[in-house]
């Protein structure tokens, strides 16, 4: 009898705990603001809600498959990589979901048939093979990339010549022309473009406060994930 | 019948342990080696977390820490492990591989190699071959164009006052900020100056006076950066002329000191992913390292004297989210 009401009592506490646990929110999305600012941000739109923010992607996928997190916020090609995690909402930017690259190079143009030899420099969202298979896929041919974690990382590899250019979206363009003086020259791409930033919600979670605060985050804070509204 | 059972279920387990073992071992027989050589000191943990995130789906990772370690202990381990690569972390380490291959004969293949985390990294590996390192300096320009990209006071004169064992360093940084706008003006001093007090003083008086610099970079020099010179010099110099100085060591921006406005620092974390990509690219290059045999440290860390807003530079607006770490 005292067994059963101590297993009784065990479950009512953890089956409380469990409720009362606020539902979790895990973003990665590598720019240069930094994480905590994000973090920040986020909170004080969607109270109630444990965010963390990652500044890494060994990081935040290794978390993501231990926590398993009711909902993530990062690029949507890495949606696509991790198991169990339905897209729900899509960020939007100049009323588009989508994205578009450019190779940023100095002086000169990128000639695309000599990228063989040459390294591309790019933000790492998706773990090396992937990326590489990434990068390939947006350029239409083999590439050798160097990897980095922060977006500003990019341009010490163009200054010390490490990568004869970078691959980044349209809109990163603005951030190097403001903290640089290089001679920076695009090469545009022919390239369908890529989801921009996602929201998605494991399999066995509603998430419905996550859902519900999304809506009301103020484009100011959406603007540090590089859009200005959720649909 | 017992008996016959028991027999069956030892016979069971120990072929199941064999089969676990096999598996293993597979997993790691089908994984380049590479051996890191280090203190074991805390200071290396972050380089070895960003280190090892990226390698060890790929790689057989062994350390080679400094107790009790020499050159035999060292030739033993390789020998035993064979890696294809090696990391080095830190001066001894360097100097203790350089002892391995000294003792190499004539013809004997040479491991490659990359060090980190040490000082004057490109001296330190001047004597090996097959070896490259990363330098723990943050290049100017890296340092520069930060701390201007935060700054709405224009940055376009920098001043530098250090020993002539930087020159080469300071001549190669001039092009790179000259391509960014940024003049640098150097006062060179001798290695071994007698009145080191009063040379700075004359070199800082020169570069505010004659050179109009709108900036200073200050070198990681211990020499320069002496306890007493700091309190005799170099505060009381920018207690009165209200400018601003890039550093790269944390406590120089730390507000009490009234020293510096903005530190940029190696990222520990990303420098053992640098190293990571160097290693990558060497296993594509059948272990052969090419290019420059010093490479810059990309990554950094930046952190900002929040203190001094307003009087020795004006912020950007929204500029502190690009920031690590605000100290007030």
């Amino acid at each position: 009898m005292a067994k059963n009401t101590f297993a009784l009592v065990a479950m009512a506490i953890i089956l409380l705990t469990v409720s009362l646990r606020g539902e979790k929110l895990y973003v990665f999305y590598p720019n240069e603001i930094r994480p905590k600012i994000i973090r920040r941000q986020l909170s004080e739109a969607c109270p109630g809600i444990e965010i963390t923010v990652f500044g890494r992607y060994k990081d935040f996928k290794a978390k993501v498959i231990w926590d398993s997190p009711d909902a993530i916020i990062t690029k949507t090609p890495l949606i696509k990589q991790l198991e169990g995690y339905n897209i729900r909402f899509n960020g939007i930017r100049d009323s588009k979901t989508n994205e578009h690259y450019v190779l940023l190079s100095i002086e000169k143009p990128i000639a695309l048939p000599d990228l063989s030899t040459h390294y591309i420099g790019t933000v790492d969202f998706l773990g090396r093979k992937e990326m590489k298979g990434f990068v390939e896929n947006i350029l239409s041919r083999p590439a050798k990339i160097k990897r980095v974690t922060k977006l500003e990382d990019l341009l010490p590899l163009m200054t010390f010549k490490m990568a004869e250019g970078i691959l980044i979206t349209e809109k990163e363009v603005e951030y190097f022309e403001e903290i640089s003086k290089l001679n920076f020259v695009r090469t545009k791409l022919k390239n369908i473009g890529t989801g921009i930033v996602a929201l998605a919600t494991h399999k066995g979670s509603k998430a419905r406060v996550v859902m519900e605060a999304l809506k009301k985050i103020p484009e100011k804070t959406n603007m540090l994930l590089g859009i200005q509204e959720w649909k | 019948m017992n008996k016959q059972r028991t027999g069956f279920l030892r016979l069971r387990t120990a072929l199941v342990l064999v089969v676990v073992l096999v598996c293993l071992s597979a997993s790691v027989l089908g994984k380049d080696v590479l051996l890191l050589v280090h203190s074991g000191d805390a200071v290396f943990t972050p380089t070895i977390k960003g280190l090892t995130d990226e390698l060890e789906e790929d790689f057989d990772i062994h350390h080679f820490k400094k107790r009790k370690a020499t050159v035999a202990k060292l030739t033993r381990r390789i020998a035993r492990i064979s890696p294809k690569i090696l990391v080095l972390m830190d001066n001894w380490a360097i100097g203790l591989f350089q002892g391995y291959q000294d003792g190499l004969p004539p013809g004997a293949f040479i491991i490659p190699s990359i060090s980190i985390m040490s000082i004057n990294v490109g001296e330190a590996i001047s004597g090996l071959k097959n070896a490259v390192g990363i330098s723990y300096n943050v290049p100017v320009v890296t340092s520069l164009v930060h701390f201007r990209s935060i700054s709405s006071t224009p940055i376009k004169n920098t001043g530098i006052i250090c020993r002539e064992v930087l020159k080469n360093f300071v001549a190669k940084n001039n092009e790179y900020c000259r391509a960014e706008g940024i003049a640098l003006h150097g006062v060179l001093l001798s290695n071994h100056e007698k009145d080191i007090k009063n040379s700075i003083t004359r070199g800082l008086e020169h570069l505010l006076k004659t050179e109009k610099v709108d900036s200073f970079w200050i070198p990681n020099d211990p020499i320069l950066l002496r306890k007493t010179i700091l309190a005799d010099v170099w505060v009381p110099f920018f207690k009165k002329h209200k400018i601003p100085i890039v550093v790269g060591v944390k406590h120089f921006v730390a507000p009490d000191s009234d020293f510096g406005t903005f530190a940029v620092l190696p990222d520990l974390v990303e420098l053992g992913g640098q190293a990571a990509e160097l290693i990558l690219e060497a296993k594509d290059n059948k272990w052969a390292l090419t290019g420059d045999k010093t490479k810059p440290a990309i990554s950094t860390r930046k952190i900002l004297n929040a203190k001094q807003a307003g009087t020795r530079y004006k912020l950007k607006k929204d500029s502190l989210q690009r920031i690590d770490e605000v100290l007030k």
